[in-house]
């Protein structure tokens, strides 16, 4: 877990959806959840100042019995992302978050009932405060 | 000393040749990270990556106004008779994770990717800068 996840879980959660760091949260029953896989951070390369820019980047899962269950998941995560904008975490300030990548509804046919996600990379930057 | 003319003359000679030594330092970039995205999936998935690092490879497009880079695992490639996708199908999997099993993310491209990007910056610059 990083800074930026401690900082994100509680405002995924305050929009009523469940969410895990590396794995899926417990106590999920049938609700929608969120899986966020981070980077560890690395420092940008285009400074050389060491207070300058981080950068961490999310792979997030919205998951869902579904199709728009995945998708309050994936809302929740993005709202919650978003609410990070120029918050203060771990002594250094968000940036605006970079939104990467989103990959089409996905279906896993083989869990029982089936298991619909959206997929979707964030890179974030932080600067010292 | 330049005039205007001659000054003129060297931006055009610049503009012609900006598209060949643009699509030289595109292509050096795709080989780049293809190279180091293939390390990556072995690096990451030492097992159970079904020889899929061997499918990762790139095309680039020159049009009018862009020259572009796709690099990624073609699912196509070695495929065997009666099967719906050659060992890149797993690439997705691999690449972003996810499924029932909750898969993690490897990013073997997206970290291949964001290594490349200040050196290509700083290529693309010095070429362009060797034109004027």
């Amino acid at each position: 877990m990083t800074a930026l996840t401690s900082a994100v879980m509680p405002l995924i959660v305050a929009r009523g959806v469940l969410v895990g760091v590396g794995g899926k949260p417990a106590d999920v029953d049938t609700r929608a959840y969120a899986v966020i896989w981070p980077d560890s951070p690395m420092r940008d390369p285009v400074t050389m100042n060491l207070t300058h820019a981080y950068v961490e980047t999310w792979t997030t899962h919205g998951y869902g019995l579904s199709e728009e269950a995945a998708g309050i998941a994936r809302d929740a995560v993005t709202d919650a992302v978003y609410a990070l904008w120029g918050a203060e975490v771990g002594g250094r300030v968000v940036q605006y978050p970079e939104h990467l990548t989103t990959l089409p509804l996905s279906v896993d046919r083989d869990a029982d009932p089936d298991l619909y996600s959206y997929t979707v990379e964030w890179r974030f930057r932080t600067s010292a405060a | 000393m330049d005039t205007p003319d001659s000054l003129a003359a060297d931006l055009l000679k610049a503009a012609a040749g900006a598209i060949v030594v643009t699509r030289a330092v595109v292509q050096k970039g795709a080989l780049n990270i293809k190279t180091d995205a293939q390390e990556n999936v072995r690096k990451s998935a030492p097992r159970r990556n079904a020889h899929a690092a061997q499918t990762i490879n790139y095309d680039t497009t020159v049009n009018a106004t862009s020259i572009d880079a796709e690099i990624g695992y073609d699912k196509d490639k070695n495929k065997a008779d009666g099967k719906r996708t050659g060992p890149g199908g797993i690439g997705n999997l691999l690449e972003f994770g996810g499924g029932g099993d909750h898969s993690p993310p490897h990013r073997d491209l997206g970290r291949a990717l964001d290594a490349e990007e200040p050196r290509f910056e700083a290529s693309l610059a010095l070429a362009i800068e060797r034109l004027l």
